[in-house]
């Protein structure tokens, strides 16, 4: 006979209950420091100005550590490697070889940035501009993740994310995509809804750059001073909220509400959060250098083949109408499908002002997210509601960046 | 009876009523949200946000829709 | 399988050396990860699923953990021994199921810092199943835990007493 038949819920939990007692004695309970802190920032008075020094700190660290790194490991590696990439130019004299591997030289010399090489810009945007930020911001993640300061931050902003059809949770796609969209995009799956998951998924595509991207923002924008950053981050922020509260009228259906444990501080183990480190450093050095590579061969073969100028001439309406920007930037556009980095770096050659840099920098973190994304996207939303996604992606990218390009 | 919305802050309390389909009730009772079980509240979210409680020793949070379907006594 | 945040991650990464990411919130795991570990003298696959707190699944990631669990021959059912009466309604599922379990009472350090003292063996007792403490994130108790995989996994269904009486 089966010995444990189907039970309803009573008798299961009355079970329970009676195990429970037999099995388990609690002694004294004693709230430790953790548990103060704990509940000191979950409850609003208190946990509002500690999540602004949360942030605060975070922001800090990550720019301290990644600048820290490209100035002090990164910089001169590769001011040493420069000489031997000269003397390789030379060896390999002008031609289809020297232009694909070294690209093209700059006054006579290798810029990093702009020569296009996969030598010279195909190892330095990965490693001199991108994973210093990228170690930084994965070291700061997991010590937020281990702590279990996450969900006390769901809770802090659970009725904001209301507003836009979510609830708190929804911070963790976003911040996870805030490192890569990839890992962001598969963690819509905590969602409860398909509603949610779109809504989650297209806001974190169009709104939440990735740290590659937002690395050589910082490199390419900051030049200008906080100033021109401002207005970037300003205006995917506002992006993200009004579209967010657009999507959650115009798509029927509640959203809903946020029931969850919030799990006790915990001291982050040391161990763990260093192999975690590791892993997620990993599959940048696996996943991205080699379509960073892919990208950086890319834009050279459509140079040398001319195809950038034809797909300019087609374009121009919108790059240069709309959007002011002029004809090559379309290659960015471009090679944007494959690596978002790669796509801004290739906007420095162009000698585009502040405020042109501005809307290009918006519109390429927009307009449609890097293929690794997409494909997973497609699998987590489905073909229909991946299309209705994209055609949002590019209407709001276009939209907002034909309105920057009126203000500034 | 009062809703765990009406509920003071770090007050005690016992559950009392579930106003909710079994989905709802199942739903609650995994997270320890059961009737004659004893919460704490700890706070409730800014803007109307989610109410926090501590049942078990643990610390649940519970959007402000379903809160108000939670009906508990306050304790002694 | 187990609640969400128990440490079934961090049990599977040491059963397997597979490395898996751990995070101290609900919902880590989305995705199922495969690995495979040497029990006696056979390797056998082992499967680490999402967190759930029911057999009825409400999010799509729990939905995986369900499906996995038509295929596994033997449940690690892992609990919080910070949190006994909510691990133990899922363990109770677990049970009416044909497939043979053990249980892994993972954060047994936690526990003992809050104060909470649990009876293993009369657990072990009146669940049928072997109950063995672990810390996983220490690796504490994987021994012993892999030790008893094989014997758990002979005796199948002999739960002996009906559940009610329990």
């Amino acid at each position: 006979m089966p010995v444990n038949d189907e039970r309803t819920d009573e008798q299961r939990w009355a079970a329970v209950g009676r195990i429970v007692s037999q099995v388990q004695t609690v002694t004294h309970r004693h709230h430790t420091f953790l548990e103060r802190m704990g509940d000191a920032s979950i409850k609003p008075m208190t946990g509002l100005p500690i999540a602004i020094v949360v942030l605060l700190l975070t922001f800090g660290f990550i720019r301290f550590v990644g600048e820290g790194l490209i100035g002090y490991v990164f910089e001169p590696i590769f001011d040493i490697y420069a000489p031997l990439v000269m003397k390789l130019s030379e060896l390999l004299g002008p031609g289809f070889v020297h232009d694909v591997l070294i690209g093209t030289l700059i006054e006579g010399k290798v810029d990093y940035v702009q020569s296009m090489g996969l030598l010279t810009t195909g190892l330095y945007v990965p490693f001199a501009m991108v994973l210093p930020y990228v170690f930084a911001f994965y070291l700061v993640l997991g010590f937020l993740e281990d702590s279990g300061y996450l969900p006390r931050l769901a809770v802090l902003i659970d009725s904001v994310m209301h507003r836009i059809g979510l609830h708190g949770l929804a911070i963790i796609p976003f911040l996870l995509g805030l490192g890569c969209n990839v890992p962001g995009a598969l963690s819509t799956r905590v969602m409860e809804t398909k509603r949610q998951v779109f809504i989650a998924a297209t806001l974190m595509a169009i709104a939440v750059p990735c740290m590659a991207q937002l690395a050589m923002i910082v490199g390419l924008v900051g030049v200008y001073g906080a100033k021109g950053l401002g207005i970037v981050f300003l205006t995917l922020f506002m992006v993200w909220i009004v579209l967010g509260l657009l999507l959650n009228k115009i798509l029927k259906g509640e959203s809903p509400e946020i029931f969850m444990e919030v799990p006790p501080y915990r001291i982050p183990y040391w161990g763990a959060l260093l192999k975690k480190l590791w892993m997620r450093i990993r599959f940048f050095l696996g996943e991205a250098v080699p379509y960073v590579l892919l990208g950086v061969f890319v834009v050279n073969v459509l140079y040398i083949l001319g195809i950038i100028e034809f797909i300019g001439k087609i374009t121009a309406p919108i790059v240069v109408g709309l959007l002011g920007l002029p004809e090559e930037a379309v290659g960015a556009l471009i090679v944007g499908f494959l690596r978002k980095d790669v796509a801004i770096g290739m906007l420095l050659p162009l000698g585009l002002t502040m405020s042109q840099t501005i809307v290009a920098s918006v519109v390429l973190a927009m307009y449609f997210p890097c293929v690794a994304t997409f494909v997973v996207l497609t699998k987590e939303l489905g073909v229909v509601d991946m299309a209705k996604s994209a055609v949002i992606m590019i209407t709001s990218a276009l939209l907002v960046g034909g309105l920057l390009n009126l203000i500034l | 009876m009062i809703t765990l919305t009406e509920l003071g802050i770090g007050k005690v309390a016992i559950v009392k009523h579930l106003e909710g389909g079994t989905g709802f009730q199942r739903r609650m009772a995994s997270l320890g949200i059961r009737v004659e079980k004893t919460v704490r509240k700890i706070t409730s979210g800014p803007l109307r946000g989610p109410i926090v409680v501590e049942v078990d020793g643990a610390r649940v949070a519970i959007g402000r829709g379903m809160a108000t379907k939670i009906f508990v006594e306050v304790k002694g | 399988m187990g609640n969400p945040n128990v440490g079934k991650s961090a049990i599977f990464s040491r059963l397997t050396g597979v490395n898996v990411i751990v995070s101290n919130y609900p919902g880590t795991t989305v995705e199922f990860k495969k690995g495979t570990m040497k029990l006696g003298n056979k390797w056998t696959e082992v499967i680490d699923v999402p967190g759930t707190y029911t057999l009825e699944p409400f999010s799509k990631a729990e939905e995986v953990a369900v499906e996995m669990l038509k295929k596994g021959d033997l449940v690690v059912n892992v609990v919080d021994a910070t949190n006994l009466e909510r691990s133990l309604y899922l363990a109770l599922q677990l049970l009416e199921r044909k497939t043979p379990a053990i249980i892994a009472l993972n954060m047994w350090d936690e526990a003992k810092h809050k104060g909470i003292i649990i009876d293993v063996e009369k657990l072990e007792e009146l669940l049928g199943v072997p109950v063995v403490p672990t810390v996983a994130i220490t690796g504490e108790g994987v021994k012993e835990l892999v030790s008893k995989l094989s014997e758990a996994m002979l005796c199948t269904v002999a739960r002996g007493k009906d559940a009610s009486q329990r």
